[in-house]
């Protein structure tokens, strides 16, 4: 278990990353490092050129505007639980955030680590797809915006380029009447990967389910939408969804029929079928009890 | 910052070590070859003795950056594969080792003239030492040890 | 390419010139010198080398040096103030929080970032911040204790007197039965303990191992000339380099080669050993060694094993790789079975479990000029190392000297000798040089020798009133590729049965079989937790089936003192009754058992170990704990030197006590030297929960011969007779007038001055005969038994299977306990690893014989996060074998737990899992079934 030399690079800005980054044949992005180091130390990846992110100001930042949440790509997920912005708009964006790791890693690793790692079970992303999050994508000559649900292509695989450096995450901020939630299995109280998780957002006009999202995580080689549980919900009177328990069934069971698990040494796939349907019922009634008046 | 190469017991090694290190910092505080001792500091007592590039010397008083292509000896590469060198072997069967604190220094020393003159005078032997102050045998074991090892 | 870093470490200003890839971590202890702070898993799932950076709590195995590059950096060195000890390091001290100490530093400076942020957190916060920092000693229930008395501390609260009654047995006791902290801990608070990684010798250099990444092959040829051409290394060894002796830890199973002769037998069975200027040269020369191996079939399943034309992991021995039988029939097992009402047969399964110690093994081997070698080593067994090594290096045992330094915890994997202290010997042979090995948490699985699987069928016969007629059980121990401690595991898995139930008719049928996987060995309650666990569960159904409650049945049952078992033990004290009447009050078993909602249940299990085997594993007549006890010729300070090992159960503690009780002196006057073969006498070490009882006795002896020196000394300077006089609290008194005293060291120093050193020496063996007469008669004696019953309540989430231990409530019979703290801390300990092995332990290895999950991010042990409230009692009792009455508890602990945890879930749910681990997938597999 050992790290090889490399060449260390560390830029203090932004555009001089994106520079470093252009010219760089094979160099790879360091942010908080729990993933990437660990990879290096098991022999998995052996990088020649190791282009550091910490120094850079710009990705620290967690700010908002009338229209956006956003929160810098470097932000760790314990600035990210703590941030009074992040709680005042999206709590449950730091309810998935307090999910991952150890309180260690949870001081180092970062939000756009978390999502370029691009782990299936990546607890960060199916609560902000589901929140409509994009990321802002910076290369050398262009900036573009790309839904996080266009983001991930497979475990551990991304649409960003050899080129490009996810800068920060963009949340619209919550209409009224939305509520949200995060539901994970985890073999252990902490410190554990998800088995399944699930996240739940909704849009109420007090009366209605007016937008729903349901993204389901772990279950399926990227996090992923569950169009049949979404469809189960939207349209439907919130208080039908919370006394009818065939809709939450329908829910729940569409997420199941939207999920293709794997069998691991967390879970089986038939089981991993069985608790979304659990967990994609409590966190839709848990979203809607959130609704804020 | 220097960044130094040398050959350091027929080892070719490259460090990065501030500039201001003396060669005795280097051997015990960066390689852990702790069989150089400091007695002194300032070249007076020679029990920091090493070789460098053939000659015996104080490493108090040679900088790292001074060593840049140099060939350093220490005590730690007298003896081979767990055998003693004919030096040491004379050294313990005189009694010529009492403390042992000199003892690196005296041998570097005394290994820095028998690879230059096999066989040395007596007045050489005690010229090559006159740099090595021991306090416990009152030399005459080690220079009998050392005329031992130039008679053969 | 190095590049120059600033840091500011605790307060001081460092330049240093770190390689790209160095981690922090590494710079700390290497660079700076700052072994405080633990390397543990390497990989950021553990905690041990939690710093504090910049104000933020962070894990530096996995944070490059580069990146700290001007930051602030605060490590364990940095957080006492000189002598004075930062709060919550005396907190940790006060209330028994560390126990090896390897997690302590990372756990300490983790709470300091938690209380600056938050000085005000209540015990649920602090479990969930904790809950990145692994510890496997003491259950986190001391931790957490401790982290809500510095918060105490820190705002200059008092100390909060303790409320504690003493056992009735310790009343009369003015050292024995107190609460004193453990004598290591301030080192081990402050990063001052050193553990062997922390060790750097001049001139030293580093070895790894070449491990087999086939299950099993014959080695067709080794190629080392490439991995010999890199920079740095220093010597490569193969099998044809060492001697041709094979090794291992039972004589008569010696099945292990030093490093592998021609085959290899599972993944991770030892090819090749390297020897380089740093770890980082020896991984990247094992990478280049080209090994060609000839793949054989290779099997895993010991049922698949033991039919004919299986593979065959050893050619000359083991037919049908059955490694071990035993079959022992004790009373009429027909009759029995005829004379019962109701018969029930099950069949359970155990899981595959590793140790996992916090500390890594570690090992540093020096040759001097004589021939004689010096090891350095975290061991449990500094004597069996010492003898093992004799018979490997065919050298006397006068010219080996092992050490232990401190052993960062063992729980059975480190009670024998192991590959990395044989191979840093002959590499350090090679080289001239002293060489460090270290396994990582990878290899340390690998290493292996955890707890054996175990298929258990079980039948039990019980009359109506449910008093057992009849036990019959067949075991098939899953045992990895080696023998290890497999024999006793198998002779274990059957003997212990009948010392908690009396029965008069037992029949035990066990296999130990071989298979392509790591060697499993012994693993706390050795052998026993699964059948325990079996007959636990069992009992329980069985008591269901007559409609007897599950307390009733186990008294009905329960052992008594002085019995005579069907197997030919000697029960002595036993308090097994008071211990199951005890878990049912406190927990209020009566008003909840069957009155609780579904999803919520309750159980009870028992369960009892050795305190200490009868008879050494290798054969001897040596005493088995041996102690010597020199006093200061001022007569300040006596010195217990002791071979007995301290892996942070806290045996130096426990046994400074006894010799200081049996002096006369209080603690502060002892100083422990144990575990070093050359100032130690042999001691057998910390394996078969032996050291309070044998190592207790033998302190006591040395202490009570001192104070014969002492009374006779000090009736010269008082003028009357000698056996007037008695010892206490430092004074040695008339019996008669207490008030008539002279000083302690007053009739030291007057031994001395007249007669030399004041030395006292002692030994103990266990009684003799111990055992009948039958093969494997000697495994399951022991001088003194102890006995435990726990009380468990659970909520299952009914819907994911997940389950949520509320509360456990234990009771002990250990004999009169020395330290009460101490012994706490094991049964708190041995709860929290047994419902970890319940809830979350297994390992698994693909279908070529590769594990799965050989790191702590998917082996997963529980957190402080996963704790349930502990409720932990000692009754009284007092066993005449044991040094003022005690016994042991450090593995008995652990048995009930397996039982009371399964027979609680059963309650929740309605449906029973046989198979251990429990998880949510089983835990629902059964809900559906049962409906």
């Amino acid at each position: 278990m050992y790290i090889s030399d490399f060449n260390y690079l560390r830029p203090r800005h932004l555009q001089e990353a994106i520079d470093i980054l252009d010219k760089s044949p094979d160099g790879i992005l360091l942010a908080g490092g729990t993933d990437l180091l660990v990879e290096i130390k098991k022999g998995l990846r052996k990088p020649k050129e190791i282009i550091s992110l910490t120094q850079v100001k710009e990705l620290k930042e967690i700010t908002s505007d009338n229209n956006n949440l956003y929160i810098g790509a470097g932000a760790t997920h314990n600035e990210i639980i703590n941030s009074q912005i992040v709680n005042k708009f999206y709590p449950v964006i730091a309810l998935a955030c307090s999910k991952i790791g150890s309180e260690q890693v949870r001081n180092s690793a970062t939000i756009g680590g978390n999502l370029c790692t691009g782990a299936s079970c990546c607890d960060s992303a199916p609560v902000l797809i589901a929140v409509g999050a994009s990321v802002e994508v910076h290369n050398a000559t262009d900036v573009k915006t790309i839904p996080l649900k266009d983001f991930f292509v497979f475990n551990k695989l991304t649409v960003l380029k050899k080129n490009e450096i996810v800068t920060r995450v963009i949340v619209p901020l919550p209409k009224s009447g939305t509520g949200t939630h995060y539901e994970k299995l985890g073999l252990r109280e902490a410190a554990s990967i998800s088995v399944v998780s699930v996240a739940v957002k909704i849009e109420s006009d007090g009366v209605k389910c007016i937008n729903a999202s349901v993204i389901i995580g772990a279950v399926a080689p990227t996090p992923r939408i569950s169009e049949k549980a979404t469809n189960a919900i939207t349209g439907k009177n919130i208080k039908d969804i919370l006394n009818n328990t065939e809709i939450l069934e329908q829910a729940g069971q569409g997420a199941s029929d939207d999920s293709i698990p794997i069998s691991d040494i967390r879970g089986g796939a038939q089981y991993r079928r069985d608790i979304l349907k659990v967990l994609t019922k409590r966190a839709i009634i848990q979203a809607i009890q959130s609704i804020t008046k | 910052m220097a960044k130094i190469k040398f050959n350091i017991n027929n080892k070719d090694v490259q460090l990065e070590v501030k500039d201001s290190l003396r060669l005795l910092d280097v051997l015990r505080d960066c390689m852990g070859l702790t069989g150089t001792k400091e007695g002194c500091g300032i070249g007076e007592c020679g029990a920091c003795t090493v070789i460098v590039n053939g000659d015996a010397v104080c490493s108090c008083l040679v900088l790292a950056g001074q060593l840049h292509g140099a060939n350093v000896e220490t005590i730690e590469n007298i003896e081979q594969n767990e055998v003693l060198s004919k030096l040491q072997q004379l050294f313990l069967e005189h009694g010529a080792i009492q403390c042992g604190f000199c003892t690196p220094g005296m041998l570097m020393s005394a290994k820095a003239l028998l690879d230059a003159n096999p066989h040395p005078a007596e007045a050489e032997i005690k010229e090559a030492l006159e740099g090595n102050l021991c306090r416990c045998t009152g030399y005459i074991p080690i220079l009998n040890a050392v005329k031992a090892a130039g008679s053969e | 390419m190095k590049r120059l870093i600033n840091l500011n470490v605790n307060g001081v200003d460092y330049e240093v010139a770190v390689k790209t890839g160095a981690t922090l971590l590494n710079t700390l202890r290497d660079e700076l010198k700052l072994t405080g702070t633990k390397k543990n898993c390497e990989l950021g799932d553990c905690g041990a080398c939690t710093i504090i950076l910049d104000g933020k709590a962070v894990n530096s195995c996995i944070i490059l040096a580069i990146e700290a590059d001007g930051k602030k950096i605060l490590t364990i060195e940095g957080l006492a103030k000189g002598e004075e000890l930062h709060p919550i390091q005396q907190a940790f001290i006060e209330k028994g929080a560390i126990q090896c100490g390897y997690c302590t530093p990372g756990m300490i400076m983790r709470t300091k970032a938690f209380l600056d942020e938050y000085p005000d957190a209540t015990i649920e916060e602090t479990k969930k911040v904790l809950s990145g920092n692994l510890c496997r000693c003491t259950g986190y229930t001391k931790i957490i204790e401790a982290v809500d008395t510095a918060k105490d501390y820190i705002k200059g609260k008092e100390r909060k007197k303790i409320e504690f009654h003493s056992q009735k047995s310790a009343v009369n006791l003015s050292v024995v039965g107190k609460r004193f902290p453990k004598i290591d801990s301030p080192d081990k608070s402050t990063g001052r303990a050193l553990f062997t990684d922390d060790i750097t010798l001049p001139n030293m250099i580093y070895g790894k191992l070449l491990l087999s990444p086939v299950a099993h092959a014959n080695i067709k040829s080794i190629d080392t000339s490439a991995a010999l051409k890199l920079p740095g290394v220093k010597a490569i060894l193969t099998g044809d380099d060492v001697p041709d002796v094979t090794w291992g830890t039972s004589p008569a199973r010696y099945d292990e080669y030093i490093l592998a002769k021609k085959k290899v037998r599972f993944v991770g069975d030892v090819v090749a050993a390297v020897a380089a200027v740093d770890e980082e040269t020896c991984y990247k020369a094992i990478e280049l060694i080209k090994v060609e191996y000839e793949e054989l079939p290779a099997v895993f399943d010991p049922f698949e094993a033991m039919k004919d034309g299986a593979p065959r992991l050893f050619d000359d021995k083991y037919e049908n790789n059955i490694n071990t039988h035993v079959d022992h029939h004790f009373g009429d097992i027909e009759k029995g079975f005829a004379e019962a009402d109701h018969i029930r047969e099950e069949r359970f399964a155990g899981n595959r479990t590793y140790q996992n110690p916090m500390e890594p093994h570690c090992s540093i081997a020096e040759w001097d000029r004589h021939g004689r070698v010096t090891l350095y080593t975290a061991t449990q067994v500094v004597h069996y190392v010492h003898h093992q090594l004799s018979r490997i290096l065919d050298l006397p045992l006068g010219n080996i000297r092992v050490i232990m330094t401190n052993c960062g915890g063992g729980f059975g994997c480190k009670a024998a000798t192991n590959t990395i202290e044989i191979m840093s010997i002959f590499l350090a042979k090679e080289t001239g040089c002293p060489v460090k090995m270290r396994f990582n948490r990878e290899e340390m699985y690998l290493f292996g020798r955890g707890r054996h699987k175990q298929y258990i069928d079980l039948k039990i016969g019980v009359k109506k009133d449910g008093t057992i007629t009849a036990v019959k059980q067949k075991a098939v121990l899953e045992g990895g590729a080696y023998s290890s401690f497999g024999i006793v595991s198998t002779y274990y898995a059957g003997s212990m049965l009948p010392t908690l139930y009396k029965f008069d008719n037992f029949k035990y049928d066990g296999y130990r079989v071989n298979t392509n996987l790591p060697p499993c060995g012994a693993f706390r309650g050795h052998g026993c937790p699964h059948p325990r666990f079996a007959f636990e569960s069992l009992l329980s159904m069985i008591a269901d089936d007559i409609g007897m409650d599950h307390v009733e049945i186990r008294l009905k049952n329960a052992m008594t003192p002085e019995y005579h078992t069907c197997n030919d033990l000697d029960i002595h004290s036993c308090e097994f009754k008071a211990c199951i009447e005890e878990v049912r009050k406190k927990s209020g078993w009566d008003k909840k058992k069957g009155k609780l909602p579904k999803g919520r249940g309750i159980g009870i299990g028992c369960g009892g170990f050795v305190s200490g085997a009868g008879y050494p594993i290798y054969r001897s007549k040596f005493p088995h704990s041996n102690a010597m006890i020199k006093v200061e010729e001022d007569g300040s300070k006596a010195v217990l030197f002791i071979g007995d090992a301290d892996i942070g159960q806290g045996s130096d503690t426990v046994l400074a006590m006894a010799a200081c009780e049996a002096m006369g002196i209080s603690l502060d006057r002892i100083a422990v030297v144990s575990a070093d073969s050359d100032l130690t006498p042999i001691g057998f070490g910390a394996y078969s929960s032996r050291v309070t009882l044998m190592g207790g006795n033998a302190s006591k002896m040395a202490g009570e011969e001192v104070k014969k020196q002492i009374f006779s000394s000090a009736s010269e300077l008082m003028k009357i007779d000698a056996d007037k006089l008695d010892a206490k609290e430092n004074k040695v008194f008339v019996k008669e007038h207490p008030e008539t005293f002279i000083k302690w060291e007053e009739a030291a120093f007057n031994f001395f001055s007249k007669r030399g050193p004041l030395l006292g020496k002692g030994h103990y063996s266990p009684p003799e005969g111990l055992g009948g007469t039958y093969k494997g008669a000697a495994v399951g004696t022991s001088p003194a038994y102890s006995f435990s019953a726990t009380v468990c309540e659970v909520e299952v989430d009914m819907e994911t299977g997940k389950v949520k231990v509320l509360n456990f409530w234990d009771a002990h019979d250990c004999g009169t306990a020395i330290n009460p703290m101490l012994a706490e801390g094991q049964a708190e300990g041995a709860v929290l690893m047994g419902m970890s092995e319940v809830l979350f332990e297994n390992e698994i290895f693909d279908n070529k014989g590769k594990m799965l999950n050989a790191d702590l991010h998917n082996y997963l042990i529980a957190t402080s996060a996963d704790v349930p409230d502990i409720h932990s009692t000692l009754v009284d009792s007092f066993e005449p074998e044991g040094p003022y009455g005690a016994k042991e508890i450090g593995e008995g602990a652990t048995l009930p737990i397996l039982g009371a945890l399964a027979n609680a879930i059963t309650d929740a749910i309605g449906a029973r899992i046989f198979e251990l681990p429990v998880t949510p997938e089983k835990v629902m597999e059964a809900i559906r079934n049962n409906t």
